[in-house]
């Protein structure tokens, strides 16, 4: 009697670690497959509720703070910490990956302004309510060290906010008007003003180091040039923006946040008309940042919500 | 005391030299006198008692006279105040006791010159210069208000910082294109790192090991393992690979080509055949004479040289003997004459090409003295041939002589230009030519008649027989086929301009009942009443006037014939049926054929072809197809189309017999029949003239794009994109991978620096590899 006798060979069928995926040997005749198009239609549908239903935006919350917390600052060089200021004038340190209070300190009386870290990641600058611009250490001081700033600078008038140049130890402020320091020096080396007005908040573009742009309470938008002892350019808008940011991947655009619930992204070459509205928000957008890869930002609005935007998309993306 | 008194006076005027600063150039060299007169004497004299003493009482002396002299002045006439002017003695008096000269006193350019003159040094340019400077008077403009200026500074300052950004529109536009972006994007490559790179602090520390470095460094040798000597990386960094090969591609190619040409050039010295040398020359002649025109227009100056080079070649040649049958061939050629037709033919043409050779060369560089020698040389004028040919002309009935008229001149302008290189035989045309020119003004204008009147007289031609053929035979065969169909399209024509003045009549009334009622339903209800209205009020006086005049030939001419009965009772009964028209009816109905002598319309066309509007030029165009029906059909079908079908259902042989020739029972049939409920009525119900397509979703149109995405060309591509599965099912792994790879990459736990100016210099290099499938990355993007 003759036996037949199926045989195969292993390698056909096994993997060979288990990382790799199981391999199934397959017709990819379309002809065989009719139903292609519904089915992948069927596993889309599937795939994005499952996204929806599992999606989970909120990671933790950093719990310590007595008051508001009125800023907020990402360290340059390490992923980990984060700096928080609130509006009774402390500041504290975060470690984000155990989610705890690294260090606490009282910087300021009255609101903690703005806050941004150095590019060397060594120190942050501060801004306060008490006119007074404060340079700190991120390392806390040894034991029985008294908590000191580094650096103080006595302003005029009120700070209300301040960034940090990219490269060199230049930092520029804002309040009445928009202020150019070096850190070595104790007044600033240009000062900006075109008209009267009060700024909330200023930006150095990260690409074009030189750039800076603010917003005035004129609903203006200015940009400067830290080299020009003028300013270059200002948009006026129907409504004030709050903020404005930079695309760190695409030197010449920016975004603002406005009163109006938008925000808009201009082309700084062209600033006649914004190149993207961005609407979704319901009340007026205090805040926004750009992701590192220049490809979305987020955005903070008086309507308690956070919204995602493409950098190019009208409406904000569903999480 | 009469020394003493003028001592007070010499005093005096030094003290006035000091205080008075003008003319003290004529003053002082009197006070130096008076200064030494005055040590003179009081030397001299022994009587008196202290100098200083004396200067004293001098000094109070003096502000007492002063005083007493100003009292005086002031009681004087006119009051003199004397403004109080303060100084500053610094100014005044310089401290090496020299007096500031001039002080006070503008500076003129007057004074700079006058220095200036006198000294050698200064170059004659500034001089110039500086005198120019003293004749303007103009006046500085005054400067600009500070707000202006701002504003132009900051206008300065924003271009310059726009176009420095601009500088990131490549790379900006490069990574919105690329398929994937890796961050952070100045990652390290990846793989080992050269053994240099990270042992940098080692050193040789034995005796051994530094004899061996030093050697090794002395002969410029590699001193870790891997790296190459500094010849060699010189090398590597002069050209890389691929660019030498590039290059010796190139240089082979090069080579390749111009060893074919030498050969070729060989081979074509070596071919014996005098004809072809001949041929080869005369083409090369005329090439270059050819290029020669274009370097008279494009470059005179080289185009000049070329000229003295011909006359030069000239010159040789008249001055040789060649082509002068003078040489051993020609003797023998003279010989031969007599006998041989062959030989003397040659001969004569050996003398020709000396001639052609000998000529001299005209071009429009030396035309003028050309025209001189012309002038006299006129004598017998050749006519041009147009005037030869404008008796042809005079044959009017023949279109084809008056054809040459037109055709005369430009043949001349042609010959004109080919005549104007070389002055042989045709030099004397030339004046005639230049009166032609004068002519041809009145000749295109005449050739414009001309033309004209041909065309018509064409026309003429064409239809004249037309009405002939009818006259004939219409009185024979009236209802004949044949015959109506040329009719045909007029008649159309009629029917047209009714239907588009019923259209019109049809849009008005519509409007006109939508406005005070503003209901839909209202046209449902009673759409023909409303028609009829409409059709009433509009068809008035006017249009018909309209209608006739867009018809004038029909109804003019009308030669009493029997059509001519059949046409107004046409036209009777369509005015009747307006009360209960039909409009579908009416639009819709089959064209009648309605003869009408065609006779004599064309005359009539002809003179009002300039009352030609556009109007009657889309009838004329449109003649032939019936539009309105047409497109009545067109919406029905549609309707048609848009209707729920009646689904069938019934299987023969089920629950009953089953045969070739049996039917399924009606029960049956009725049973599995399956109606659908009627859709919706249809928006463009009560439009007549009006397709609206129902077939457009809303729903679905949410998800559908409106206009074609960035990479694709057609939308067949698009679809083909869109329609194509991405999962792992239906694709091999690898495509799957490729399909869906992610438009970003980032790597977890790497900071990502904004973009850094470095990747400029980067882009730079990389631009030329920036070739990407749009398609692909679209699709990963969606």
């Amino acid at each position: 009697m003759k036996v037949k006798l199926l045989s195969r060979n292993p390698d056909d069928y096994v993997r060979e670690t288990k990382l790799d995926i199981q391999r199934v040997p397959r017709n990819y005749d379309p002809s065989l497959h009719p139903f292609e198009v519904s089915r992948e239609y069927t596993r889309a549908l599937n795939a994005t509720k499952l996204e929806r239903v599992f999606a989970k935006p909120f990671l933790a919350s950093l719990d310590g703070h007595r008051d508001g917390v009125n800023c907020l600052a990402k360290h340059t060089t390490n992923l980990s910490t984060l700096l928080s200021g609130s509006c009774d004038g402390e500041v504290k340190v975060w470690n984000l990956t155990k989610r705890e209070c690294v260090r606490t300190l009282q910087a300021h009386e009255g609101f903690v302004r703005g806050m941004v870290v150095r590019h060397c990641g060594t120190s942050f600058f501060t801004v306060g309510d008490d006119k007074t611009i404060k340079q700190w250490k991120i390392e806390a001081p040894a034991y029985g060290e008294e908590e000191e700033p580094l650096n103080t600078i006595l302003g005029k008038t009120v700070f209300t906010g301040l960034d940090h140049h990219r490269k060199e130890g230049v930092f520029a402020t804002c309040g009445q008007q928009v202020d150019v320091w070096d850190e070595q020096r104790s007044s600033p080396i240009r000062s900006f003003t075109w008209g009267v007005d009060s700024f909330s908040a200023v930006r150095f573009n990260p690409v074009e180091t030189e750039l800076l742009a603010s917003c005035a309470s004129d609903r203006s938008i200015v940009l400067y040039d830290m080299r020009e002892p003028a300013p270059l350019k200002k948009v006026i808008m129907t409504m004030r923006s709050n903020t404005v940011c930079w695309n760190p991947m695409e030197a010449y655009y920016f975004t603002c946040s406005n009163e109006d619930y938008n925000l808009y992204t201009y082309d700084m070459r062209h600033l006649d008309k914004p190149i993207t509205v961005h609407m979704d928000h319901v009340s007026a957008v205090l805040d926004l940042d750009y992701s590192p890869t220049g490809k979305e930002f987020v955005s903070a609005s008086f309507d308690k919500t956070i919204r995602i935007f493409p950098k190019d998309g009208g409406h904000s993306r569903l999480v | 005391m009469a020394k003493v008194s003028k001592k007070k006076v010499s005093r005096k005027s030094v003290r006035r030299s000091t205080t008075v600063t003008e003319k003290l150039a004529e003053v002082k060299p009197d006070v130096v006198y008076d200064d030494g007169d005055d040590e003179f004497l009081s030397k001299e004299d022994g009587n008196i008692s202290s100098e200083e003493e004396e200067e004293d009482g001098g000094g109070k002396d003096e502000r007492k006279r002063q005083k007493l002299l100003e009292a005086i002045s002031a009681l004087g006439g006119k009051r003199q105040k004397k403004l109080g002017e303060r100084s500053e003695a610094a100014v005044l008096m310089s401290e090496f006791t020299v007096n500031a000269e001039g002080e006070g006193d503008k500076i003129d350019i007057s004074d700079l010159i006058g220095s200036m003159e006198k000294t050698s040094a200064v170059p004659a340019k500034t001089k110039k210069q500086l005198k120019n400077l003293q004749h303007t008077n103009k006046t500085i403009e005054c400067p600009l208000s500070k707000q202006e200026s701002e504003r132009i500074q900051r206008d300065v300052a924003f271009r310059k910082a726009s176009t420095e950004v601009t500088r990131w529109k490549d790379i900006i536009k490069q990574n919105q294109r690329a398929e994937q972006l890796v961050f952070p994007l100045d990652k390290e490559p990846a793989g080992p790192r050269p053994m240099e790179r990270m042992v940098t602090g080692w050193k040789a520390q034995t005796p051994l090991e530094q004899e061996i470095f030093a050697l090794l460094s002395a002969n410029k040798q590699p001193i870790n393992d891997p790296i190459l000597t500094p010849a060699e990386e010189a090398s590597m960094r002069a050209m890389s690979l691929e660019e030498a090969k590039i290059r010796r591609a190139e240089l082979q190619k090069a080579r390749a080509l111009q060893s074919y040409y030498e050969a070729k050039t060989r081979r074509e010295r070596k071919i014996k055949s005098k004809k072809y040398h001949k041929v080869q020359n005369k083409a090369k002649r005329k090439e270059f004479l050819k290029k020669f025109e274009e370097m008279v227009k494009t470059d005179p100056a080289a185009a000049l040289e070329e000229l003295s080079k011909i006359e030069l070649a000239r010159m040789q040649e008249r001055m040789s003997l060649k082509h002068q049958n003078s040489g051993k061939w020609a003797k023998s050629k003279v010989i031969m004459a007599k006998y041989d037709e062959g030989a003397r033919k040659a001969m004569q043409q050996q003398l020709e090409v000396n001639k052609e050779l000998t000529q001299k060369l005209v071009t429009v560089l030396n035309k003028e003295e050309e025209e001189e020698e012309e002038e006299e040389a006129v004598d017998e004028e050749v006519l041009p041939d147009f005037v030869n040919d404008a008796e042809q002309g005079l044959h009017s009935s023949n279109p084809w002589m008056r054809g040459k008229l037109s055709e005369g001149p430009a043949e001349k302008e042609l010959s004109e230009n080919m005549d104007l290189i070389t002055e042989g035989p045709g030099a004397v045309e030339n004046p005639a030519e230049e009166d032609e020119e004068e002519e041809t003004e009145e000749e295109t204008l005449l050739r414009e008649f001309d033309s004209r009147r041909k065309r018509r007289q064409a026309h003429e031609a064409v239809t004249a027989p037309v009405p002939d053929q009818e006259e004939e035979e219409e009185p024979q065969v009236p209802g004949q086929g044949e015959e109506e169909e040329p009719q045909v399209p007029d008649q159309e024509e009629e029917e047209l301009s009714e239907f588009t003045s019923l259209f019109r009549g049809i849009a008005d009334s519509s409007r006109e009942a939508e406005m005070p009622e503003g209901a839909a339903d209202s046209c449902h209800t009673n759409p023909s009443a409303q028609l009829e209205e409409g059709l009433v009020r509009v068809r008035t006086l006017e249009e018909m006037e309209l209608l006739s005049q867009q018809e004038p030939a029909p109804a003019e001419p009308a030669p009493a014939t029997e059509q001519l009965p059949s046409v107004t009772p046409q036209a009777g009964t369509t005015r009747k049926r307006k009360r209960g028209i039909e409009l579908k009816e009416v639009l819709t109905k089959e064209t009648k054929v309605i003869k009408v002598p065609l006779a004599p319309t064309m005359e009539d066309t002809e003179d009002s072809e300039d009352k030609l509007d556009q109007r009657g030029l889309i009838k004329e165009a449109f003649a032939g197809d019936d539009v309105v029906s047409d497109f009545l059909k067109d919406k029905r079908k549609q309707e048609e189309a848009a209707k729920p079908q009646v689904v069938d259902l019934t299987l023969p042989g089920w629950g009953e017999w089953g045969g070739t020739n049996l039917k399924p029972s009606r029960n049956k049939r009725r049973r599995f029949r399956i109606k659908t409920a009627p859709p919706p009525p249809r928006r463009d119900q009560c439009l007549p003239s009006i397709i609206m397509s129902e077939k457009r979703n809303g729903s679905i149109s949410l998800h559908q794009v409106n206009s074609l995405p960035f990479p694709f060309q057609n939308h067949a591509q698009f679809e083909s994109t869109i329609r194509a599965p991405l999962g792992r099912t239906w694709n091999t792994e690898q495509t799957v991978r490729k399909i869906n790879k992610p438009k970003v990459v980032t790597q977890l736990g790497a900071i990502i620096e904004p973009m850094s100016r470095e990747e400029l210099m980067k882009d730079k290099k990389q631009v030329s590899t920036g070739s990407t499938s749009h398609v692909d990355s679209w699709k990963r993007k969606r």
